[in-house]
């Protein structure tokens, strides 16, 4: 039962941070393989606050997000919007972001070793024993869950149900006939791609209640988020959620019943599987290419 | 076009790097066998990325298996023996990977190829502790560095004969379709699944292939060691910085890029991921095609003016 | 004469909706038929179904015989089927000669080399683009591009050629010149199947048409008893609206780019 809780709480993360990357992938056509570079660049940033200042998580994470969102937008300006323009050839963004966003992966991760070493870092927030349904479990990773919880829930209802999100929905599907309904389809998708960036954030904020971290940890952040949103079928907010869930449920029950050194390999085998069975995702309306 | 004065210089260039070793000391003869390695690595991406414009990020999944192979059978076999079985295993693991993932839009190759490496890493980790009981190894074999040397050469010169047979031949020129419109190349008789395969396995065999003959250079092994993503991430780049779509391309983005790995990891030890991630960016930036392509367009340019 | 390509109950549906319903009909060796029918009436669908681009829902398509629904394209182009694109579709980072060399190499009796490129000349002579084979792909006009298509879907060496709307898009003199490219095709003893919206290209071209409407083949016999026909002048004056839309909406999209 308590690798049940631990696995929804993980699954609470990945669904969070799989949902920024709906944003950035599924709305704005930027594969962006520096994703878990910006998760864990919040949580160092977490880390930083509340060691330093001892400012709490809760309250760390109103600098931190409209931080990620203001340096996503102007990374969309600087390192995007130019591919965006260049790429008039079908094909072509999907490739220079893939490639622009594997060296800004090296470079965020260069800075962050630089800053923190390779050492494994975390802090000691509410590291206490609560009971739950008579479940003991960390009142940090409660907290962590239902946060993931109320955030992604309420992007989801944003997305669906708000005048913005019919827009952004459009852009997701057709971008060519969001342009023709007067649409501004370059400016949603860089705002949509500041969301992601700044839902990346919150991922870490919520990660770094509850785990701990290194430098060099981004990658299987970036692997695990896009194995989300491929399950969930690219473009689908509420598959991207429940897949979240699933996918760390199963690394939950793997890390306790079978062996901790093996989840990375179960994700895996998830993805391997998804891709022979259903490639188009659990709950997908097939590829956006 | 092949002239005979090209196959001249071809080998004349063969030979006086095949003297190398007899004239260089050790940091020299270390500096050239990095050099090769990644002249290899960054021709064999090319190979199968220049064409068809799938990213590979996995370099370093099969350059690490090459070596590991090494160190798991470096007692009691004989080198070539257990260099043919490491480029067998890369053979399968590619295979596999290019089954589940090649039939679909590249991205899925792309995303698969990313987290591959570390899943391997992983994966051998967890055998070593838990199966074997130790982790790390050590390989002992009676080579020297010049014989490293003299093989990657060998290896280097073979990627280049294969890729220029590759461009040659009708399945070059399906990957090229394909790189183009696989609508076009599925609609023209070709069988996207089959060349997209091959062309990856023979790609990755032959980085795994490199990985085990550099392998005895490091004599203690262990995942974190030859699992490093700069591997990946400097083949990449050098391909790219030359030009992919070009068989010399790539060997004209590693000595440059090689020479300023080096001195960066010299001098800024803790900074070069941050430089090397910055010229990343700037090379996608203004030399999209490489640099070939884009002093042949300078040459263009000035030449109608 | 004996059936060569023959389609029994062809249906597909994409998701929900069903875009071929119930389609049978049969082309002959050497024969030349047109396909008819209003925008989203199936056709290219259908044309997909053939050359393997789409996957049959329920029904057999067959080529002398032999069931070709379960194939992928590139099988499909070797048992001699080859096809044009609605949306011209060329290689654009090769020259004019290397898309028709494309076609060579990967037939059944793959042309390679020297001798292929002999053969490219031979197909860019047919369709009159000898001039400008060393041409990069991409800096060819519009009929120019339909040509090199043509030209390239010849080099596969077919038996049975699916046209999409190749005549679509031409100046009246472009449009003379282009029937009478295709029946000089037609008279190599080449099955033709036409899809196409202008009629008179039909009238001129096919002693045959088959007429489809909402998924289904509402009429199939010789041209001009069909195209005399209620049922059919009712699906185009019933499509005729529709046509309107397109024809305005394509003009926006012109004018907005």
């Amino acid at each position: 039962m308590t690798s049940l809780m631990i696995g929804l709480v993980l699954g609470g993360t990945y669904a969070l941070a799989a949902l920024g990357l709906t944003m950035q992938y599924g709305v704005a056509r930027i594969m962006n393989l520096a994703y878990g570079e910006f998760v864990i660049s919040a949580a160092f940033a977490t880390f930083v606050l509340f060691s330093s200042i001892n400012l709490n998580p809760l309250l760390a994470m109103f600098i931190v997000a409209p931080a990620a969102f203001s340096i996503s937008y102007f990374v969309y300006a600087i390192l995007m919007a130019p591919l965006v323009k260049r790429s008039k050839k079908k094909g072509n963004l999907e490739n220079d972001s893939i490639l622009i966003t594997f060296g800004l992966l090296f470079l965020v991760q260069g800075i962050l070793l630089v800053l923190f070493g390779a050492d494994f870092a975390s802090y000691n927030y509410l590291n206490i024993p609560v009971n739950v349904f008579g479940i003991t479990i960390a009142a940090n990773r409660l907290i962590a869950f239902g946060l993931a919880m109320i955030l992604g829930l309420s992007l989801y209802c944003l997305v669906a149900y708000s005048q913005w999100g019919i827009t952004l929905r459009a852009v997701a599907t057709k971008p060519e006939n969001a342009r023709l309904v007067g649409i501004n389809v370059d400016r949603v998708a860089q705002i949509a791609f500041a969301i992601g960036g700044m839902l990346a954030a919150l991922a870490g904020v919520v990660i770094s209640m509850f785990q701990t971290f290194t430098a060099t940890s981004g990658v299987v952040f970036t692997m695990k988020a896009l194995i989300v949103v491929i399950m969930g079928g690219v473009g689908n907010f509420m598959g991207a959620l429940i897949s979240g869930l699933i996918l760390g449920l199963a690394e939950a029950t793997v890390s306790t019943y079978v062996d901790p050194g093996l989840t990375l390999a179960s994700t895996y085998l998830i993805f391997l599987v998804l891709l022979l069975w259903r490639p188009q995702g659990l709950f997908g309306k097939g590829v956006v290419k | 076009m092949i002239t005979g004065a090209k196959v001249s210089v071809a080998i004349i260039a063969f030979g006086l790097l095949a003297l190398l070793p007899f004239f260089l000391e050790a940091y020299g003869l270390g500096l050239m066998i990095g050099m090769l390695s990644y002249v290899a690595l960054a021709t064999a991406w090319s190979m199968f990325s220049g064409p068809t414009h799938y990213i590979s990020l996995a370099t370093v999944a099969f350059y690490g298996v090459g070596a590991y192979t090494v160190a798991v059978l470096n007692e009691g076999i004989s080198f070539p023996v257990i260099l043919l079985i490491a480029v067998l295993i890369g053979l399968v693991l590619s295979l596999a990977v290019g089954v589940a993932t090649l039939r679909l839009a590249g991205v899925y190759f792309v995303i698969f190829s990313f987290g591959l490496a570390e899943l391997v890493r992983q994966l051998i980790t967890w055998y070593e502790v838990n199966v074997t009981g130790t982790l790390g190894r050590y390989i002992f074999l009676p080579l020297e560095p010049q014989d490293i040397y003299w093989l990657l050469l060998g290896a280097a010169t073979l990627t280049l004969i294969i890729g220029w047979l590759v461009r040659r031949s009708r399945i070059g020129l399906a990957l090229r379709v394909i790189g183009d419109d696989e609508v076009i190349a599925a609609h023209i008789g070709i069988n996207l699944t089959r060349t997209k395969l091959l062309l990856f396995a023979l790609s990755a065999s032959l980085i795994t292939l490199v990985g085990a003959i550099q392998a005895p250079r490091w004599v203690y092994i262990e995942p974190s060691i030859v699992f490093n993503p700069t591997v990946s991430f400097l083949t990449v780049i050098m391909a790219l910085l030359g030009g992919p779509h070009r068989l010399f391309g790539p060997l004209f983005g590693v000595v440059p890029l090689f020479l300023l790995f080096e001195w960066l990891s010299a001098n800024f030890p803790n900074h070069y991921s941050i430089i090397l991630g910055a010229l990343f960016i700037a090379i996608v930036f203004v030399l999209p095609n490489g640099v070939l392509e884009f002093l042949d367009r300078f040459r263009l340019r000035r030449a109608k003016t | 004469m004996t059936s060569f390509l023959e389609l029994e109950n062809v249906a597909k549906k994409f998701g929900g909706l069903t875009a071929v319903r119930d389609v049978s009909f049969t082309l002959s060796k050497g024969e030349i038929v047109g396909l008819l029918g209003p925008n989203g009436s199936g056709k290219t669908t259908l044309l997909n179904m053939i050359s393997g681009a789409n996957k049959v829902t329920s029904g057999k398509i067959s080529l002398n015989g032999v069931s070709i629904d379960s194939l992928r394209p590139d099988q499909i182009v070797n048992k001699g089927v080859s096809r044009t694109f609605q949306l011209v579709r060329i290689l654009p980072s090769m020259t004019v000669e290397e898309n028709v060399i494309c076609g060579l190499a990967f037939r059944k009796m793959p042309v390679w080399g020297a001798k292929a490129a002999i053969i490219a000349r031979e197909k860019l002579e047919i369709v009159g683009l000898k001039d400008k084979a060393s041409l990069p792909g991409h800096s060819l006009n519009y009929i120019d591009s339909k040509r090199l298509e043509l030209a390239r879907a010849l080099a596969a060496d077919p038996e049975l050629l699916l046209l999409d709307e190749w005549l679509s898009g031409l100046t009246p003199e472009e449009l003379e010149a282009g029937i009478e490219l295709i029946r000089s095709i037609e008279t190599t003893g080449i099955s033709i199947l036409i899809v196409e919206h202008i009629m008179s290209a039909i009238r001129a071209l096919c002693p045959r048409c088959v007429v489809m409407n909402s998924g289904e083949i509402i009429a199939d016999g010789s041209t001009g008893t069909v195209l005399q026909d209620d049922a059919v002048s009712a699906a185009y004056l019933g499509g005729a609206p529709c046509c309107m839309l397109t024809i305005s909406l394509c003009s926006m999209t012109y004018i907005l780019l």
